[in-house]
């Protein structure tokens, strides 16, 4: 009688050789882990670091256990150029590489490159942690550690910059079942909520839920609702009534519940917790802030003689970042805006020209 | 809750040798096998005042072990790396025991990390298709379709010792013994 796939994996590691239990040796490794976690996190509350990372990974044993406390945790006026990212006035190299699109994390920056693959940059070191992401569309959160995109073997990955890991990766497949083709066939990831991935597959968009390692189609007809943004809990679609009815962006936590509109843009972007929405257009020089409860344009003054303003990140609820250009320039600005204050500064002046700087969205400048 | 050296230090010595079992069969080398232990122990230090109130230490130091192999594949500083070429003595006589085990280890080389990881958790380590797919962070379908494939190529490449891997382990993780 043959012996069992169990049977010989045993045999084969019954006879390993045994040397002593390197208990010193683990402790050691152990605390030099600990204390660059600690030099990093910029807190010496071990309590509250261990109660952060139960929250943000909850149900799953992490790599290391430190999530969310992360050395890049503020955001500040930041884009890329060639190799290097620019973080406030914090210049970090990632050369040779050449930044294609790239998210923020609190950990670092995610990139990719040219030919797809993805790396982490954390200001001391650069580490590949993906590859195959063709499209070199990224996804992650306001805040948190969670970044996510689809390989070019079709499976969605969300990777955690804290535990240096991935928490997920699973197939997804641009089939549609229903019969309804994506414009775009390929799957691909559209924002990370809190715990909560969503990508786009030929069946809909799905929002995987990274707790409970499991998936919903949220949305199950792409071609109508293409959702753009997910920001603690409300969604950003865009919606299609009618075959002959005017688009519109709704903003809802509820697809079932009344949804306020707001006009058409190629850019939608909410704010961290949902209250605000950017839009932005070429053929609206300004772009517009909207108070989503309110539906209120709540657009901060420009300074006069821009062109091509879109909002590039949020840095809170109120604050955001926006790449604009000078009339008859190529070079871009950036400016600093706040809602409350009702006014934008620039921040960063002739970054560079249209085309070669990138702005942490997660594609290639779409601008 | 601090970290108790000597509580600590007990459950290294509890843990190393399976431990080290599981990473040698990730990884086929006694040398890799030791790194990737005491590597995922160490994260496991890290973790250990919220880690040793609870049952969850064993869970996590697995999950360790499997996220650090597969980062560290990932990153192709590996030596042993998956080929899709059969080894050469595929047509060995499977009742020799030491020639039949140098087999199955070369067919596991063959394998995707996360394929013999699959092969790994189920087969070794005995783990029902829900246990392995927390531990990999997937979907259930995504291990029984990894098991699928990974089984079906290593009774390609074992050849004559194919009927090796025809038992596979039922839903809850147990082989038919």
């Amino acid at each position: 009688m043959s012996p069992t796939m169990k049977d010989l994996l045993s045999d084969e590691v019954r006879d390993l050789p045994t040397s002593p239990i390197p208990v010193d040796a683990v402790i050691g490794d152990g605390r030099r882990r600990l204390r660059r976690h600690r030099a990093t996190s910029g807190t010496a509350a071990f309590a509250a670091v261990a109660a952060v990372a139960a929250l943000a990974v909850q149900g799953l044993p992490s790599d290391d256990g430190f999530a969310g406390v992360g050395e890049f945790e503020q955001r500040k006026v930041t884009y890329a150029t060639a190799s290097t990212i620019h973080y406030g006035g914090q210049e970090i190299d990632v050369s040779p590489h050449q930044v294609w699109s790239f998210v923020q994390t609190d950990d670092g920056f995610v990139f990719t490159t040219e030919s797809g693959d993805v790396y982490l940059a954390d200001g001391e070191t650069v580490e590949q942690i993906g590859d195959g992401n063709d499209d070199g569309l990224l996804a992650a959160d306001d805040t948190g550690s969670y970044v996510a995109w689809v390989d070019s073997d079709a499976e969605a990955v969300v990777y955690d910059t804290a535990d240096r890991a991935e928490v997920t990766r699973t197939a997804v497949d641009g089939e549609p079942t229903d019969g309804v083709w994506l414009d775009d066939d390929a799957p691909y990831a559209v924002a990370v909520d809190g715990d909560v991935a969503y990508w786009r597959t030929g069946d809909g968009v799905v929002a995987w839920n990274l707790t409970t390692q499991s998936g919903e189609v949220l949305v199950a007809h792409p071609d109508q609702f293409f959702v753009h943004d997910v920001a603690d809990g409300r969604i950003a679609q865009l919606w299609t009534p009618g075959a002959d009815l005017p688009r519109h962006v709704v903003v809802s936590s509820d697809p079932d519940a009344e949804r306020p509109l707001f006009p058409m843009t190629e850019r939608t972007d909410l704010s961290p917790s949902g209250h605000h929405l950017a839009l932005g257009d070429r053929f609206d020089p300004a772009g517009r802030i909207y108070d989503v409860a309110r539906r209120d344009d709540v657009t901060p003054t420009l300074p006069a003689g821009y062109r091509r303003v879109f909002v590039t990140q949020w840095i809170d609820d109120d604050r955001y970042v926006a790449r604009a250009q000078p009339e008859g320039s190529d070079q871009i600005d950036l400016l600093r805006c706040s809602i409350s204050a009702g006014t934008c500064s620039v921040a960063a002046s002739a970054v560079g020209s249209a085309g070669d700087v990138q702005y942490p969205v997660g594609q290639l400048d779409p601008y | 809750m601090g970290r108790d050296r000597s509580e600590f230090g007990d459950f290294v010595t509890a843990r190393w040798p399976a431990m080290l079992r599981t990473a040698y069969l990730l990884t086929g080398d006694h040398g890799h096998a030791e790194d990737l232990v005491q590597t995922a122990l160490a994260k496991c230090f890290v973790a250990w005042p919220r880690l040793r109130a609870s049952a969850a230490a064993d869970a996590y130091v697995r999950k360790a072990v499997l996220n650090t192999y597969l980062s560290w594949r990932r990153k192709r500083s590996w030596h042993e790396l998956p080929s899709d070429q059969p080894p050469e003595r595929a047509g060995v006589d499977s009742t020799e025991g030491l020639a039949q085990r140098s087999v199955v280890m070369d067919a596991l080389a063959t394998l995707p990390p996360k394929q013999r990881a699959v092969v790994v958790l189920r087969f070794y380590d005995d783990l029902g298709v829900q246990q392995v797919a927390q531990h990999l962070g997937c979907t259930t379908g995504s291990v029984k379709r990894q098991t699928s494939v990974a089984l079906a190529k290593l009774r390609t490449v074992l050849g004559e010792a194919a009927d090796l891997v025809e038992e596979a382990p039922s839903v809850d993780g147990r082989g038919r013994r």
